[in-house]
């Protein structure tokens, strides 16, 4: 009777240390209660608030790692995220909608053609890029300030022109201008 | 290091022991009494870091020895401990209130 309790009250003890030590340990019970007259119940208690204490210690050890591995996870996507937000902040600037758009989880480095000499037709009207040739050695020039621009400047680097239904991108000064001009028109 | 593994540390320093040996040798030098419980989960911690070896076993009672790794982290922790306690004590001796 007092074996199957033994046994059991070890059952509360890793797996690691049960398997290992568990002959052990009832061998030194044994050994305590034969050579120094200790109570088996004291050392029952003993040996089961032991095993609690370890069990414990054990499983916070897990979930402790667990925490750290899924806080890092959600951390980093945090900061994937945002990067990728920031690096659309400059440039995504919604004018108008007119149908759901197609491109709007392309990052930069993947967008469209068009949109990409958009972006560089828009540098070069900020002054912040030279102007450049289109496709037939014609210089481009851009004045960026009417409500076709856009389609305009797409025409005129030599790409194909966004078809209708597409979104279409600009910065905050332009987006003025454009809903100025879309007022007086 | 818990307290409790450099004790089993300590009593090994002073040759192979099985269990009970172990605990009445910790009990003799410092006055802890460790139980079973206490005693086996402080020897797995200290075998899986290779600080003690278990001897083949005589009956159910397996010897422990101390390795050259584990004798190398005592000396190192004892260290410490005496020079705190030697900084302690000069402090105490100066008279600080």
């Amino acid at each position: 009777m007092s074996r199957r309790l033994t046994c059991a009250i070890l059952r509360l003890y890793p797996r690691r240390v049960r398997q290992r030590h568990g002959p052990e340990i009832m061998a030194l019970i044994d050994d305590l209660i034969a050579h120094d007259g200790r109570s088996r119940a004291g050392l029952l208690i003993h040996l089961a608030v032991d095993g609690l204490g370890q069990r414990i210690a054990s499983t916070a050890t897990v979930w402790t790692m667990g925490a750290v591995l899924a806080a890092t996870s959600v951390g980093g996507l945090a900061v994937s995220d945002f990067a990728d937000a920031s690096a659309h902040q400059d440039v995504s600037r919604t004018v108008r909608t007119l149908a759901p758009a197609r491109h709007t989880h392309q990052t930069p480095h993947h967008q469209p053609r068009w949109r990409r000499s958009l972006r560089r037709a828009r540098m070069i009207a900020r002054g912040s890029a030279s102007s450049r040739s289109n496709r037939h050695g014609d210089p481009v020039r851009c004045e960026c300030r009417a409500a076709s621009e856009p389609l305009a400047t797409a025409a005129a680097v030599g790409q194909p022109q966004p078809r209708r239904g597409t979104r279409i991108l600009l910065p905050r000064s332009m987006q003025l201008s454009v809903g100025a001009a879309a007022k007086s028109a | 290091m818990p307290e409790r593994s450099v004790l089993v540390l300590t009593s090994l320093a002073g040759g192979d022991r099985h269990g009970y040996a172990l605990i009445k040798d910790i009990e003799s030098f410092s006055g802890v009494a460790l139980s079973p419980g206490t005693l086996y989960g402080a020897l797995a911690k200290l075998e899986a870091d290779g600080y003690v070896q278990r001897l083949p076993a005589d009956d159910r009672r397996y010897p422990y020895r101390l390795t050259s790794k584990g004798r190398a982290v005592l000396a190192e922790r004892l260290a410490e401990s005496a020079r705190i306690a030697n900084l302690g004590l000069e402090r105490i001796a100066l008279g600080g209130t």
